[in-house]
């Protein structure tokens, strides 16, 4: 068992969308807005590490990019690290964040995701989209991300029955939940039959389908349970974390209808919890793309295997539902600046556990969980959090 | 004894027009490995037969032999260039004389890679197959190892950068590769050799008759040593078997994925033919890798499949030779050695997926 417990004792993130800001003007926001949501304050000399998660879209800064967190956090000498799992690089930065408070090595860290994905030619931002999937294999083939989990998404179907209909569903409702997020990127409602007919990207996802390219950052203030309270009297616990790793290319995987590290991380998370998949409240899923939503709810054991589309054509993951996922928007909707999504998932964690997530809050949100992915499902983190 | 027609190859495009053709991703090379993969069996399974040598009648390039051992799995035999003067292939066959081996040939009529002959003679029998056809395309040259024609070409390129430097495949040159200075093309209204290419392929190209083969990649890419170094996997599908749990990993890297053994593995071939489609997409225009830009200018949308090749393995290979949004989840399909993209002064080679006729939609 670990010697501390970690709790988020503030956060904060950008809207997410075509931003003006560069990278370290998002990067300066995320951070400052976590710093002003701490109740009673936190002086940035109290953090005495930090963890930046991004890809390092367009090559803006690929190396030693975390010296510029620490010059945009004022965290005057403290170790930066930069973590990078692909779409999953803030989910093993809040990872590593987490060990090192539990470790008792640390009482207090700074977490960042940022990614500045809008700023390029779009030649250029489809090269940079392909860099994190299999290039020796899956790339040679002629796939890219959307062609892998179209891959995917045609198992899905053939094995279970799984109808468009579910997938479109998915792209529905994040869209819905998205218009009560002012942080979010498409704040625009869509029909099922726009999603159908949309135009078809990689059979059979469709533009609507997708996530879009997003600029952001987000921000999360990490200390141990027992100082938290220092901060604030409504901390959000960190009752359980879990990651798990597969193999880079999809041909080498036992399972198409099913990512592999997502079970592991969940295995290991709820190992430690003490509470159950039956308690949530809600979830944050990894909806790079709709059918990416589905095999979540499965792989987390939220749903047998082939029942998340039932599930969701019955509007039970909407908000108002028995178990609302990306009540945020989620990838699709609110948007997916890759390497900020796994820390703005916990953002959105921290405001739904205090009751501050206005016209989409869940009510009486008490427990959450969020599953952050890296491509196709080499990498995976579950994290589950808990209100004081 | 008989000369087979390969119908079998060219069905995929019999298809369509009705006439023997052959896509934009065939040229000399892989008609030559297709002709002798069809010759040696690999199709029908046959009995193993065994060659003397593989004598390559063509003028070059001087690797070209080696290229085709390594597609064809025939390191060991002695393989040589012959007169670049093809024999008759029919007379050989009837001539008790004539020495054992297996025999490719470049077609005489053109030079370029107009027809590949594979033949097998002496063993347990002779036989042959020929694959003609290929009107009006050019052959590149398969070789990026220094000395090759193309290895050169990229010397010549890389002078050349910054003047608008296209590769042009001159009919008639029996090596096929010239350096011209041409400029932009029509319609283009500049050309800036450090933008991350492949180049814009104006209307003229679509052809097939100019490629750009100077294609450098910022690095989301496959380097070609890596490329390089796992050809017999790329080319043949060979994977390897494990002494010690028994198990089969693809593609061969030297250790077993299973059971991380590094000794006792042996190298053992995929069916290159037979596999059953698993899941299938179909990518749009757009939701390419830059590196099939090109293809997606000429061609428009392309399928995937995930195929089970073996019961233990299962491969991503696209499909070629059929209209997208075809394939369906269950096809079998043969596979085939084709051209991938233009990297750095050569083609990328790898195997894609033949839906068979009979299971076809
Ligand atoms: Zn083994």
């Amino acid at each position: 068992m670990p010697s501390e417990q970690a709790a988020i004792v503030g956060a904060g993130q950008t809207r997410f969308g075509a931003l003006r800001e560069g990278p370290r003007a998002m990067l300066r926001e995320a951070v400052d807005a976590a710093f002003a949501s701490v109740d009673r304050g936190i002086d940035h000399r109290e953090v005495e590490e930090a963890y930046l998660g991004t890809l390092g879209f367009n090559g803006w800064q690929i190396g030693n990019v975390s010296a510029v967190l620490a010059e945009e956090a004022r965290l005057e000498g403290a170790p930066v690290t930069r973590v990078e799992n692909a779409c999953a690089s803030a989910g093993f930065a809040l990872r590593t964040g987490i060990q090192a408070i539990e470790s008792g090595q640390r009482s207090a860290v700074l977490v960042v995701g940022l990614e500045k994905m809008t700023d390029a030619p779009s030649r250029r931002r489809r090269y940079w989209l392909g860099v994190s999937g299999d290039t020796e294999w899956e790339r040679l083939a002629g796939l890219t991300f959307a062609g892998v989990y179209g891959l995917l998404a045609s198992r899905h179907m053939h094995e279970f029955g799984t109808p468009r209909e579910a997938l479109a569903e998915v792209a529905v409702k994040n869209h819905a939940h998205a218009l009560l997020n002012p942080k979010a990127q498409f704040r625009k409602a869509i029909t099922r039959e726009e999603v159908l007919s949309s135009p078809r990207v990689a059979d059979p996802l469709g533009l609507l389908d997708c996530c879009p390219v997003t600029d952001g950052a987000a921000a999360l203030l990490l200390t141990s349970a027992s100082r938290a309270r220092r901060y604030t009297d409504s901390p959000v616990l960190i009752v359980g974390s879990g990651a798990g790793s597969d193999s880079l290319a999809v041909q080498d995987r036992a399972s198409l209808t099913s990512l592999a590290a997502t079970r592991r991380a969940a295995e290991e998370a709820f190992r430690r919890s003490p509470w159950d998949r039956t308690q949530l409240s809600f979830a944050e899923l990894h909806d790079c793309f709709t059918i990416a939503e589905l095999l979540a709810i499965e792989d987390l054991g939220l749903a047998p295997p082939g029942g998340a589309a039932a599930m969701t054509l019955a509007h039970e993951t909407a908000l108002g539902g028995r178990l609302p996922v990306n009540p945020d928007g989620g990838l699709k909707a609110k948007g997916h600046p890759i390497g900020a999504t796994g820390a703005s998932q916990a953002a959105e964690v921290f405001l739904q556990l205090r009751g501050q997530a206005e016209k989409r809050q869940v009510p009486a949100a008490a427990r959450a969980l969020t599953q952050n992915v890296g491509g196709s499902g080499a990498s995976a983190t579950v994290t589950l959090f808990e209100a004081s | 004894m008989a000369i087979l027609r390969a119908a079998a190859l060219a069905e995929g495009a019999r298809r369509i027009s009705g006439e023997p053709q052959f896509a934009p991703d065939e040229d000399r090379f892989t008609l030559l490995v297709a002709a002798a993969e069809l010759t040696l069996g690999d199709a029908t399974a046959g009995g193993a037969r065994r060659f003397d040598r593989l004598t390559v009648w063509a003028d070059g390039p001087p690797d070209l032999p080696e290229q085709l051992q390594t597609a064809l799995g025939l390191e060991q035999l002695p393989a040589h260039l012959a007169n670049p003067e093809p024999p008759a292939f029919a007379e050989m066959l009837a001539d008790p004389s004539t020495p054992p081996g297996l025999h490719l040939a470049v077609d005489p009529a053109s030079g370029l890679g107009a027809r590949a002959i594979a033949l097998q003679v002496g063993g347990e029998g002779k036989g042959g197959i020929e694959v003609s056809g290929i009107d009006g395309e050019p052959a590149d040259l398969p070789t990026a190892s220094s000395g090759s024609p193309i290895w050169l070409l990229r010397e010549l390129l890389r002078e050349a950068r910054g003047e608008g430097t296209r590769v042009v495949q001159v009919p008639g040159s029996r090596l096929g590769l010239r350096v011209t200075r041409l400029g932009p093309f029509p319609g283009e209204t500049s050309w800036n050799p450090t933008s991350s290419a492949p180049v814009h392929l104006p209307s003229s190209a679509v052809s097939g008759n100019e490629v750009e083969l100077a294609t450098v990649s910022e690095g989301a890419y496959l380097p070609l040593p890596t490329y390089l170094e796992n050809l017999p996997s790329r080319w043949r599908l060979e994977a390897e078997r494990c002494g010690a749990c028994g198990k089969l990993s693809f593609p061969a890297r030297g250790r077993c994925r299973h059971c991380g053994r590094l000794d006792g593995l042996t190298r053992e071939q995929l069916p290159k033919s037979g596999g059953r489609v698993e899941a299938v997409t179909t990518v749009r225009p757009g939701a390419q890798p830059s590196e099939f830009d090109f293809q997606v200018q000429r061609g428009g949308a392309y399928d995937v499949v995930l195929v089970r090749l073996h019961p233990e393995v299962r491969v991503t290979l696209q499909v070629t030779d059929t209209p997208a949004g075809t394939t369906r989840i269950g096809v079998v399909v043969n596979t085939a050695l084709r051209r991938l993209y233009p990297m750095e002064g050569a083609w990328r080679y790898g195997r894609k997926a033949l839906p068979r006729l009979e299971a076809a939609p």
